[in-house]
């Protein structure tokens, strides 16, 4: 396991404050999720690194990955996040490489990296992007193998989800 | 005095520009290389400078 992480949390409601001890937060900007952080939610994680989270576990079609992708970039432009940042496609365990390729086309073409977001089991099916985050429910931080893992969702809870993200990531990619 | 010391982290980049693997083992990002990668090593740079202080400073730190 890679020694340098980073810890974050995951919330499909953010909690009132800030959960202590983390160094980064990913929320829900849209899909098939049962809530999308408004723009003062996200505006109250300040500084901290962010990752928002684009839902999907039912694909369907190439066209919809293709149509999706410009409603997560007007979300994205809602909640005033930048191009040249980070956003997770999250497809639980759906494996469905033509909606991935197709969202991802778009997204890279509006200047973000996707980070495929699934089950262990299931996410390395579909074509990586610009990288993994995969759910791996140890209990223990660390990153399964794979050189285009950027990061782990290695325990689920009642409130938050926590994850380990690789540095260089961590820096380089998430939004502040 | 400045200078630059090797860090603890290599990326990979594939020959697109984007970028392949992350890790602090040398040995798996070697390991990871594909025909046309390129490997990059962290480098920090390290600073120093002369800072007056009072005494009672200089008992606290």
């Amino acid at each position: 396991m890679s020694k340098l992480s980073r810890a974050m949390w995951d919330a499909s409601t953010p909690p009132p404050n800030n959960p202590p001890g983390f160094q980064a937060a990913a929320g829900y900007i849209g899909g098939n999720t049962p809530h999308v952080w408004t723009r003062a939610e996200w505006q109250r994680l300040g500084k901290l690194a962010k990752l928002p989270i684009w839902v999907r576990s039912n694909p369907t079609t190439a066209g919809q990955g293709h149509a999706e992708a410009f409603v997560a970039l007007e979300q994205l432009y809602a909640i005033g996040c930048p191009p040249g940042h980070a956003v997770a496609l999250d497809l639980e365990t759906a494996v469905d490489p033509a909606y991935v390729t197709a969202f991802g086309s778009v997204m890279r073409w509006a200047g973000f990296y996707v980070w495929v977001y699934g089950s262990r089991s299931s996410v390395f099916g579909n074509p990586h992007l610009d990288g993994y985050w995969v759910a791996d429910y140890t209990g223990a931080p660390h990153f399964p193998a794979g050189p285009v893992v950027r990061a782990c969702q290695w325990q689920a809870g009642p409130l938050i989800d926590r994850s380990v993200v690789k540095w260089w990531s961590w820096r380089n990619r998430l939004w502040r | 005095m400045a200078d630059w010391e090797p860090g603890r982290w290599w990326i990979v980049i594939a020959p697109d520009g984007s970028h392949w693997c992350e890790t602090s083992d040398e040995q798996e990002a070697i390991e990871s290389m594909r025909p046309g990668d390129r490997l990059w090593r962290q480098f920090v740079y390290r600073d120093e400078e002369f800072r007056e202080i009072t005494p009672a400073t200089a008992k606290q730190q």
